[in-house]
């Protein structure tokens, strides 16, 4: 099967090669499930928002300017897809109220350098470090998941979320805060923080 | 020695740092085990978060999203147009109903005045429209009707309008209903 690029796909769907968009869905699916699941963490709700997000995405396709790659302009719509089925169920997506400034955010996080490798090796580290992940708050999963999972820039989540640069850093760096402090409590070696 | 900061960490793991201040970050992991120790576990976090194997969409999700972007494309031409034309047409019986309210009947009491608008006549003063008003519902309803036999043939006007009336409720369920067929739980 010949390897076409995800912009030579969108060409031939846009030049009435319809069918070319399941090989699209079929590139991307996963990866926009992982997204919807750490932000929704429910299967069935997460299924509908990919669902959706591809069938908003076919049908502004004519929108999409090449200069993104269609995944960063995917995430955007699954984002927003994501977002409004979390203000739906009465948590919005928004950052965690905090009157902390960033020496004080800096202060609390736990520093896990003196975890040994023994345990950082091991597969217990490997699932702590998820489950902690799956259990931010929705904004700073999604946020972290695109950073960690995607290697997306940070110019590329500004473009996904609609938010400032200053905004994504901020929401970045407390994500990465509230995943170190996830995992030293997981693992119980709040002895070795600091 | 003074240790980095975690956000001056993380900036330079993420190459955000300028060049100078980078190679200042760079000479002091050369040196600062700590800090070194503490880079590599952001490392390996990034690592263990980019290998977690994904989440798996259903194996049809490829097929349930070419089946929506379809299904507005099976429509024919001619019922696309007919559903159009339906909603246009009951748009203008509505119009022309609230017209013939609005200019062709007179409230029960009122004389007709050349000088001031149809529609002033309706509006009628606050005081006076609560009193008078379900009387008066019920006189226009009837006039309405009168209204509509001096035109023409009544029931030429009531077929158009339930023609009219039908082809919008179907064409508002299909738009309501239609995609939730096709959903995921399907």
């Amino acid at each position: 099967m010949e390897s076409l690029s995800d912009h030579e796909i969108i060409s031939r769907v846009l030049s009435g090669n319809t069918r070319s968009f399941a090989d699209l869905v079929e590139r991307h699916k996963d990866k926009a499930m992982t997204l919807a699941m750490r932000m929704l963490r429910n299967r069935e709700e997460a299924e509908e928002a990919v669902q959706d997000a591809f069938v908003r995405a076919f049908n502004a396709l004519g929108q999409f300017e090449k200069r993104s790659t269609f995944s960063t302009w995917l995430y955007r719509i699954l984002f927003n897809v994501c977002s409004t089925i979390l203000s739906k169920r009465g948590e919005p997506v928004q950052s965690i109220s905090s009157d902390k400034n960033k020496e004080e955010w800096e202060d609390e996080i736990p520093d896990f350098s003196e975890i040994p490798d023994s345990i950082v090796e091991g597969e217990e580290f490997r699932r702590q470090v998820i489950e902690a992940l799956n259990e931010l708050p929705p904004l700073y999963s999604g946020i972290a998941t695109m950073f960690y999972l995607d290697d997306l820039s940070y110019e590329e989540i500004v473009t996904i979320t609609g938010s400032p640069l200053g905004t994504v850093k901020a929401r970045l760096f407390r994500a990465r805060a509230m995943l170190r402090d996830g995992i030293v409590r997981r693992i119980g070696t709040e002895e070795f923080a600091r | 020695m003074n240790h980095l900061t975690t956000s001056e960490l993380f900036e330079f793991i993420d190459n955000r740092l300028g060049k100078e201040r980078a190679g200042q970050v760079a000479s002091h992991l050369a040196e600062c085990t700590h800090c070194r120790r503490r880079a590599e576990l952001e490392h390996s976090t990034h690592q263990i978060v980019q290998s977690e194997p994904l989440f798996k969409a259903p194996e049809r999700l490829a097929a349930l999203v070419m089946i929506s972007v379809a299904a507005p494309m099976r429509d024919p031409l001619v019922l696309r147009l007919l559903s159009k034309l339906g909603s246009l047409v009951a748009m203008i019986v509505v119009l022309a109903i609230v017209g013939l309210a609005i200019v062709k009947v007179p409230g029960a009491n009122d004389q007709p005045d050349k000088t001031s608008s149809s529609i002033t006549q309706v509006v009628a003063p606050l005081s006076e429209v609560y009193a008078k008003g379900m009387q008066t519902f019920v006189d226009r309803t009837s006039a309405i009707t009168q209204a509509i036999e001096t035109t023409g043939d009544v029931q030429f006007w009531k077929t158009v309008f339930i023609i009219a009336l039908t082809i919008g409720v179907l064409v508002a369920a299909d738009r309501v209903f239609g995609k939730r067929f096709i959903k995921l739980r399907s």
